[in-house]
């Protein structure tokens, strides 16, 4: 017998009787004021939040806040400064000294200031990990309360991306006398611009 | 074994008063933390009902369950691995990193290679593994175990790590900043990352539903690992499924609360498909889970979402330290889970707590704890692993506390003794019960005496 069959056939014989499924909450509603919450949110976490910047505005406030950042990439048409170019096929060692990328998200949670990325918005997985500086994008009707309105929204169960992640707040660890350092090994920094 | 091992252990700990009394406060803060973020949910309780119901639901199909999840993943190109024991799972890992000549392996935080004894058994065969997360790195070093399920190396302090680094990372002795010391660290941390041939994660949930996985981490070493390698290897126990996305909504919500006291992790991390190019393992193990999910009075156990919670608020193990247990899980769930897989090595850990109940208030999935400490004890009784003396004095108890007679003889034999005991030395300073506490003062009379003196009048 295979252990997949072994695994199984043990579950089977000591498993309880049937409970039942439990109902899941639903979505809370988006207050009035769920822009600056999830601003204030975002810093609670350790990152970085503005709302509505626009245009010009906002590629002068990205350049402004990373003036050393000489690897750049960017996928916002908002800011077309790129200065590395990025796919699947990208060998690793090319990612290694990414100063700034710019990604758009497609969803933020005002509860706890994060934001869904996936692989329709990631030319490498390893992208928004990599980099010294974290800059996303969001627009304002992008907002959920919170996590049920997430997944009600995402709906992964019927389009699944193979990879997705809420980021919140930069990379981050307290594993030293549980001071808390931001940039572990991960971003040092994230921005997040809400428009 | 005896019911003294707990304790044994714990002297080694709390030798050094200062380390201890850090340890405990250091984790009570957390435990505060978790209180102040727990009480701004109002439906805080209702969510605990919902996570419990939900793991309960999952565990009375698991089986299906666990197919439902295989089914899926392989649909989305993952290939899957059943390991029935610790030593399975490690031959299926080395498998799949000698298939493809790969030799420098990096972990992020799993309990389940810990309890499998992954490194060691890799290292044995020339693999090099380097434990990517911070925590789980110093340990690595300083060649311990985790400490606690969360924070691996909340027993050590600063300027041990500091002595560590300058050995290892090369960073002045003195050194003992926070900041700078993970600094030092980033530099080989990432470097391993982006070197290495293969990239294993442990697992937060398994989503029946989907196939895919959740990894939730706040240093984003597990997503550096696995995104930059070619083959990506995460390992479960078959008790971390849940059926619906949806339900991860309830689990986030409950997790990083109750674990730091942060809204969620800094990375929530969804793998469904491998990358491309790449590969994705996952390895579902049992080792000894679908025994326990066999034992009606302890299978809620499975429910646990490896929060830290229970270890935070508990105040022996906050005062003992996670190796005082002598198992790769410690706490009160170490102390619960431990039991099942040896019952006679494990026999001290149902008693390595006053049963105050703290563990089981905080747990988000509403494990009793508590309840499972108390039966454990039976059965440790039963089985016959009580020490000596315990066992002599629970026998003793029983007699006294069945007899009227021996009961009234026992208050006025105690009464005397306390009068006593300060001119006995030796009762004061040398038994468990004496070193560390103040004898009460002995009342002249028992309640009842009193009671039948004054009844009339
Ligand atoms: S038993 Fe409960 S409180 Fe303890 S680690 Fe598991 S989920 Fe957290």
């Amino acid at each position: 017998m295979s252990s997949r069959e072994r695994i199984l056939q043990a579950v089977r014989a000591n498993r309880p009787d049937r409970r039942a499924l439990p109902d899941l909450p639903v979505a809370g509603p988006l207050t009035a004021d769920a822009i600056p919450r999830f601003v204030a949110m975002v810093e609670s976490v350790g990152g970085r939040a503005v709302h509505a910047p626009s245009g010009s505005e906002l590629a002068a406030m990205i350049d402004h806040a990373y003036p050393d950042a000489r690897e750049i990439l960017s996928t916002v048409d908002e800011y077309p400064r790129s200065t590395v170019q990025v796919d699947h096929d990208t060998p690793r060692e090319a990612l290694q000294h990414i100063d700034l990328v710019v990604l758009r998200g497609s969803l933020g949670v005002v509860e706890n200031g994060a934001v869904w990325l996936a692989d329709d918005a990631l030319p490498h997985r390893a992208l928004p990990f990599v980099t010294t500086h974290l800059v996303l994008l969001l627009r304002a009707d992008q907002l959920v309360a919170d996590m049920h309105g997430a997944y009600a929204v995402l709906q992964l169960e019927h389009d699944t991306p193979g990879f997705g992640v809420l980021v919140s707040g930069p990379s981050k660890t307290a594993d030293i006398e549980r001071a808390l350092v931001i940039g572990a090994q991960g971003p040092r920094s994230l921005l997040v611009i809400v428009i | 074994m005896t019911i003294r091992d707990h304790a044994g252990a714990a002297e080694a700990f709390t030798a050094d008063a200062e380390r201890t009394a850090w340890h405990d406060e250091a984790l009570w803060f957390v435990r505060a933390k978790r209180d102040e973020v727990t009480h701004a949910i109002p439906e805080w309780e209702a969510l605990r009902t919902i996570a419990s119901g939900i793991k309960a639901h999952t565990l009375s199909l698991l089986d299906d369950y666990l197919e439902e999840f295989e089914r899926n993943a392989v649909a989305h190109g993952v290939t899957v691995h059943w390991a029935t024991d610790a030593d399975e799972h490690n031959r299926i890992i080395l498998g799949i990193l000698r298939e493809r000549g790969a030799t420098r392996l990096v972990k992020s935080k799993s309990m389940l290679t810990e309890e499998c004894g992954l490194n060691h058994y890799l290292e044995a065969q020339g693999i090099t593994v380097v434990d990517s997360d911070l925590g789980e790195r110093i340990v690595q070093l300083g060649h311990e175990a985790p400490s606690h399920i969360v924070m691996p190396a909340i027993h050590k302090r600063k300027a041990e790590v500091g002595a560590l680094f300058a050995q290892h990372f090369g960073t002045s002795p003195e050194e003992d900043d926070p900041n700078r010391l993970a600094d030092a660290a980033r530099g080989p941390l990432r470097r391993a990352l982006f070197g290495a041939d293969a990239a294993l994660t442990g697992v937060n949930f398994a989503i029946a539903e989907t196939g895919g996985i959740v990894v939730c981490t706040n240093e984003g070493n597990a997503d550096l690992g696995c995104h930059l390698a070619p083959v990506h290897i995460a390992c479960m126990g078959i008790e971390k499924l849940i059926p619906r996305v949806a339900d991860l909504g309830v689990f986030l919500r409950l997790l990083a609360r109750s674990a730091t006291g942060q809204p969620i992790t800094a990375y929530t991390s969804h793998f469904v498909r491998p990358r491309t190019p790449g590969q994705f393992h996952v390895v579902i193990v049992d080792n000894g889970r679908s025994e326990h999910l066999g034992r009606p009075d302890f299978r809620e156990a499975l429910a646990c979402i490896r929060c830290g919670a229970c270890l935070n608020t508990c105040p022996v193990y906050r005062r003992s330290g996670g190796h005082s247990y002598g198992a790769t899980i410690p706490g009160p769930i170490g102390a619960i889970l431990s039991p099942g897989i040896d019952l006679a090595k494990h026999a001290s850990l149902p008693f390595a707590s006053t049963l105050c109940g703290s563990c089981g208030d905080v747990c988000p999935v509403k494990i009793d704890i508590p309840g499972q400490l108390y039966r454990w004890r039976q059965l440790v009784a039963r089985g016959g692993h009580l020490d000596v003396p315990k066992r002599r004095a629970m026998g003793c108890l029983g007699r006294i506390l069945g007899s009227r007679r021996y009961y009234e003889w026992a208050g006025a034999i105690g009464r005397m003794m306390l009068r006593l005991a300060p001119a006995v030395p030796w009762l004061v300073r040398r038994t468990a019960w004496g070193r560390e506490r103040e004898l009460p003062v002995a009342p002249r009379e028992s309640f009842r005496d009193w009671y039948r003196r004054n009844r009339d009048t």
